[in-house]
């Protein structure tokens, strides 16, 4: 008798398990789907620097970019010479932009001689040549600034949300 | 019984002087690297250690632009492995390039990849040799022979790696101490003048305003050498400029820089090490110690 009734139980267990496991994947939610929604407008990027962006003459390796953008993995900005603080410097043509969050990684030499000081690089995106979006990465003090910068590409405007904005202009 | 005892233990004894011999033996001699200036020689020590043997044809105190090879100068190269030369001519006449040239040996040349600053004397443009005299320079230098080391001996290139990089962060701090230093020099008190031409890297680091009696070097080539004209645009500047002291230089004849501190009615505020670094065991024998030494100098007459 009780061989049988541990049978039965491990038979209502697994049976129940396998129920279980059944019913689970039946009744999951269906998994949120990201589109990307790629633009058709034309895309840039400006940066602009408080320092002077130059090899640092004391570090052993010296070799890469003195001041670079990275995009999805692929250098869409590379400088190998130095680059003068204050005059910012135009990317265009910025493939793959999406309307939501696109994420940048900009890495830029100090030179390594000014110790004390933080240095920062102004990153603003350009939609068909006019800001849409910025934001500034600083550095440690004495460090090359080095970070990930996050630009939020809002929906563009369509030629006619475009007119009303006009005639909302002129009305006012 | 007793004569083998005898024999083991003799032979016992023998053995380890024996091994000894025949581990000499196979020692193999260290390379020889052969330097032009005193500075280059202190960099090619500083990576090398003990590995090679670095010989330095000028001895401290004496002026590359003025010097005459001499047959024991040839010997020396014809046994280097590898020679090193500032560059930019301030080999006087190139010498380092032609004793290397005619002994068919490698010529590592140090400025290379610097960015020359260029001075205009009297309307010919010459390219400044004194690279050296901005630690950022000096860099440059000691990549240079960290490279020509490592193709000569690839075997231990980790250890000359290692070396130049610990060299790199003194530089480093040589670079932020003498920043530190020179900021307490007001800024309308920074001009060094000096007795040649020789401080424009170090002027263009630590934003000094340089003059010197006489040009870019000391020798006979075009836009060098001591003319009335610079002497008196020299006397000029500093009384112009209301500086307190100018400088002699070891590597350089003293004398006209007291005739013109005499002439403008300013003190000598010192000895700076220039072309040359100083003898062992002076604060300037190796280029860190001159460095410093010169900027104490400079320091303490001009603050």
């Amino acid at each position: 008798m009780r061989p049988l009734a541990a049978i039965v139980t491990s038979a209502v267990i697994l049976g129940g398990l396998q129920l279980y496991m059944v019913l689970r994947e039946r009744y999951r939610p269906p998994a949120p789907t990201f589109v990307e929604r790629f633009t058709e407008d034309a895309y840039g990027m400006e940066l602009t620097l408080t320092f002077r962006a130059a090899r640092d003459a004391f570090e052993f390796d010296d070799e890469g970019p003195v001041l670079s953008v990275l995009f999805r993995g692929d250098i869409v900005f590379a400088a190998d010479d130095a680059v003068d603080a204050n005059v910012p410097v135009v990317v265009d043509n910025i493939p793959g932009i999406v309307v939501g969050a696109n994420e940048f990684v900009v890495h830029a030499l100090t030179g390594g001689t000014d110790w004390d000081t933080s240095h920062a690089v102004r990153i603003r995106l350009l939609r068909n040549g006019l800001p849409i979006a910025e934001q500034t990465l600083w550095s440690d003090p004495g460090e090359p600034v080095r970070g990930t910068v996050f630009l939020d590409v809002p929906e563009a405007l369509r030629e006619d949300e475009h007119e009303d904005d006009h005639e909302h202009e002129n009305v006012s | 019984m007793f004569q083998r005892i005898m024999l083991a233990c003799l032979a016992l004894c023998l053995a380890p002087c024996l091994t000894g011999t025949s581990l000499r033996a196979e020692e193999v001699p260290p390379l020889q690297i052969v330097t032009s200036t005193t500075q280059t020689a202190d960099f090619a020590r500083q990576i090398v250690g003990d590995r090679w043997h670095v010989s330095c044809v000028l001895a401290p105190g004496q002026d590359p632009h003025l010097y005459q090879i001499t047959p024991d100068n040839a010997q020396l190269v014809a046994a280097a492995d590898l020679c090193i030369e500032n560059g930019l001519l301030l080999e006087g006449h190139d010498w380092m390039r032609t004793l290397a040239e005619d002994n068919r040996k490698t010529l590592v040349t140090c400025t290379e990849g610097i960015e020359p600053l260029e001075l205009d004397e009297d309307g010919t443009k010459v390219k400044d040799p004194h690279a050296w005299f901005s630690p950022r320079n000096a860099a440059i230098y000691v990549k240079n022979i960290e490279r020509a080391v490592s193709r000569q001996d690839p075997e231990h290139q980790h250890a000359y790696e290692a070396r130049a990089k610990l060299y790199l962060a003194q530089l480093r701090t040589l670079h932020a101490w003498i920043v530190t230093q020179c900021n307490a020099i007001p800024a309308e008190q920074r001009m060094l003048v000096t007795s040649h031409d020789a401080f424009n890297y170090f002027c263009d680091a630590y934003k000094f305003r340089s003059a010197a009696p006489a040009g870019w070097s000391t020798g006979d080539e075009i836009g060098a050498g001591l003319t009335s004209e610079r002497r008196q645009k020299t006397v000029d500047s500093i009384r112009g400029m209301g500086v307190p002291a100018i400088f002699v230089e070891t590597s350089v004849n003293p004398d006209i820089i007291a005739e013109i501190a005499k002439e403008a009615g300013v003190v000598v505020g010192g000895e700076l090490y220039s072309d040359s670094m100083g003898p062992a065991g002076s604060a300037g024998e190796s280029y860190i110690g001159m460095m410093r030494e010169n900027v104490l100098t400079i320091v303490g007459a001009l603050k």
